[in-house]
């Protein structure tokens, strides 16, 4: 059990609820049929609901259990996904200026290197020829416009 | 007649080369994507977006249908030989298969799992080429009330089903309704939650949601196993065929397995991972030697591995007649198939019965090439769990970025994906179920839309959810869905504390 997360995501869910259902009571309403805030705002009211009781239940968990019972986070485990997601992240980013084929070899470097890899010349064969195999695939045989080289 | 005559052309269009290759290529990928423990058929499927686009649909569900198959037959290797289920559906074969590997016979218990995997999934293939076109034909008659009304009941049972928590399954499968929303209004053309971002007037698209939920999510899971390193299979294998002794032992759990994990199949929301426990515990419990289960008996891997296979072709009864998926890799492919413009339901069995066809020839096919694939590849395939993830995990990114780019080639696509990773990530660390936001996502149009059109009819009546016997059938089962859980639950607990009553 994750009280604490589960209490802190009830709250936000009541907030998020509560804010989206004024802004599609604000959307036009119509005489027959469905309006285009009318689903979104029977969603909303049951997110709040729910909100509600998740709220309630782990607000009784937090005040119940040990904290033997309580799941901690790795924050150790956390580091190297955050490294991970700004890794992708950036790659996505810069992709469309640098192009797949210039590209994808540091990437995949990067990569090998967060999940733990050190043997660099293995590291760069293995860069080199994927990044060449997955352009051949995709470009010549599947016909995908992969992103180029647009910088100048 | 009929039917026999769809077959006959199903297989022939089956044997194409091109959709035959794929189907190889569909389980080969599955048994290897399977066995890893960690990557599950879904993730599998993801990884064939890129290359399903440019299949007609015939090929496309051929080898969506492979993956499953494969995947759903590759947990039992790394099940067998490093005690590590592959996926949630072949944890029961763990507590049989590993011992009787431990004790040096590796072989044995891959060539039963084989076996018992070949017949659960021929038992389904069977169950799917009869049931389906009598069941589509029943959905045919189905109007906006209905449709309405299985939305409703699709979303509550895999809420319930997914998840340990129904509170937090239904959560996400709001949530997932809510972002269903987003984007220009389909009736009124009226733009919803924008807050004037371009991007998301055509509101978000299911393929990165799905790369993002499904595929990066378990690799930031993984993240930390990879880092520090994996087990490696050591044992030898020999002795794959089984023995004649062994097969006497492994009929009855091998029929009763296949007909249980294929009829739990065909109630969506259940699947694998509930069916090798009920057959494993069943067999069990019916047993002259109990004691001995745990030690690696024959019967102890065959009940669950047919009734994990089997689950196969029941989840993809639901799927094909009503859009409704049996389980969370069929989830995924429902996604995967309106991608490609293929709508499953029962339309499908009018607009595109040669693609069905196609289907059901291929999947009992397809039985007798994991049989080839399993019995011949039982030494190939434990090398597979011996793959470095380090290397991997890298080009599983890549697939994965590809897989969103290549929508509509447009990095927008991928970084969304990386976005719903991130919070994917988040929901499985905290036990918050993934498939109930995609099927949200999928069912909140169909919901919507069915809704007006109800209200357009009745008059603003909202009685007319239970205006037919079946709409009612499904708000019923909906409210069951819901409240049996709760239920269970509170009857343990009412159990647990009689019993410490009484000790006291």
């Amino acid at each position: 059990m994750y009280p604490k997360v589960d209490l802190s995501i009830g709250l936000a869910l009541i907030v998020f609820s509560a804010v989206g259902y004024s802004i599609a009571d604000r959307m036009r309403e119509v005489e027959l049929g469905i309006g285009p805030g009318d689903f979104p705002k029977v969603i909303l009211a049951v997110l709040l609901v729910l909100g509600v009781i998740l709220t309630g239940h782990s607000y009784y968990h937090l005040r119940k259990e040990t904290n033997a019972d309580v799941k901690k986070f790795e924050k150790s485990e956390l580091k190297h996904v955050v490294l991970l997601v700004l890794c992708v992240a950036a790659y996505i980013r810069m992709v469309v200026i640098f192009g797949f084929l210039l590209l994808t070899p540091f990437f995949l470097f990067a990569l090998m290197r967060i999940f733990g890899l050190r043997k660099w010349i293995k590291m760069g064969v293995i860069s080199v020829v994927a990044t060449a195999i997955i352009y051949v695939v995709f470009n010549e045989w599947l016909l995908a416009l992969l992103p180029r080289f647009t910088l100048f | 007649m009929e039917l026999l005559s769809g077959l006959l052309a199903g297989l022939f269009q089956t044997l194409e080369p091109w959709t035959f290759l794929m189907m190889l290529v569909g389980l080969v990928g599955g048994i290897i994507l399977g066995a890893i423990p960690g990557m599950t058929g879904s993730m599998g499927i993801i990884l064939l977006l890129p290359l399903i686009y440019h299949l007609d649909f015939g090929a496309a569900l051929v080898t969506l249908a492979a993956m499953f198959c494969g995947a759903m037959y590759g947990g039992s290797i790394s099940a067998v030989l490093l005690r590590t289920p592959g996926h949630p559906s072949a944890a029961a074969t763990v507590l049989d298969g590993y011992p009787m590997a431990d004790r040096g016979e590796a072989g044995r218990a891959l060539g039963l799992a084989v076996i018992a995997s070949v017949c659960g999934g021929l038992v389904s293939g069977v169950a799917l080429v009869l049931v389906s076109p009598q069941l589509a034909r029943v959905a045919l008659a189905f109007r906006a009330p209905e449709y309405f009304a299985l939305a409703i009941f699709g979303l509550t049972i895999i809420a319930s089903a997914t998840s340990k928590n129904t509170l937090k399954g239904l959560i996400v499968g709001f949530l997932g309704l809510f972002i269903s929303t987003v984007g220009a209004d389909e009736i009124w053309g009226v733009t919803r939650f924008t807050f004037d971002l371009r991007f998301l007037v055509a509101g978000l698209s299911l393929l990165p949601v799905l790369v993002g939920l499904f595929a990066f999510s378990q690799i930031f899971f993984d993240l930390s196993k990879a880092v520090k390193g994996e087990e490696r299979v050591t044992q030898v294998i020999r002795n794959i065929i089984p023995s004649r002794t062994d097969v006497k032992r492994i009929v009855l759990p091998i029929i009763v397995g296949s007909i249980l994990g294929t009829t739990i199949g065909i109630i969506p929301g259940a699947g694998g991972a509930i069916a090798c426990f009920v057959s494993y515990d069943l067999i069990r419990r019916f047993h002259r030697n109990k004691d001995e289960w745990g030690t690696g008996v024959p019967e102890g891997i065959a009940a669950p591995e047919s009734a994990n296979n089997g689950t196969t072709g029941g989840a993809l009864v639901p799927l094909l007649t009503l859009g409704i998926p049996g389980d969370a890799v069929t989830a995924v492919m429902l996604g995967a198939l309106m991608l490609i413009g293929l709508r499953p339901g029962p339309m499908l069995f009018i607009a595109h019965l040669d693609v069905v066809h196609t289907l059901f020839a291929a999947f009992i096919l397809m039985q007798f090439l994991v049989l080839i694939l399993g019995l011949g590849g039982t030494k190939i395939w434990p090398r597979v769990l011996n793959t470095p993830r380090n290397i991997l995990m890298p080009m599983i990114i890549i697939a994965c970025f590809l897989g969103a780019y290549t929508l509509a080639n447009n990095v927008n696509d991928a970084m969304t994906a990386l976005i719903f990773g991130v919070v994917g990530y988040f929901m499985r660390k905290y036990d918050y179920p993934a498939p109930p936001m995609i099927l949200g996502l999928i069912l909140g149009p169909m919901a919507e839309d069915n809704l007006n059109r109800g209200f357009l009819v009745s008059g603003n009546d909202p009685m007319f959810i239970f205006a037919s016997p079946i709409s009612t059938t499904f708000i019923i089962l909906s409210v069951i869905a819901l409240t049996l859980p709760l239920l269970a639950k509170l009857w343990r607990q009412v159990q647990t504390s009689s019993w410490k009553q009484t000790d006291e």
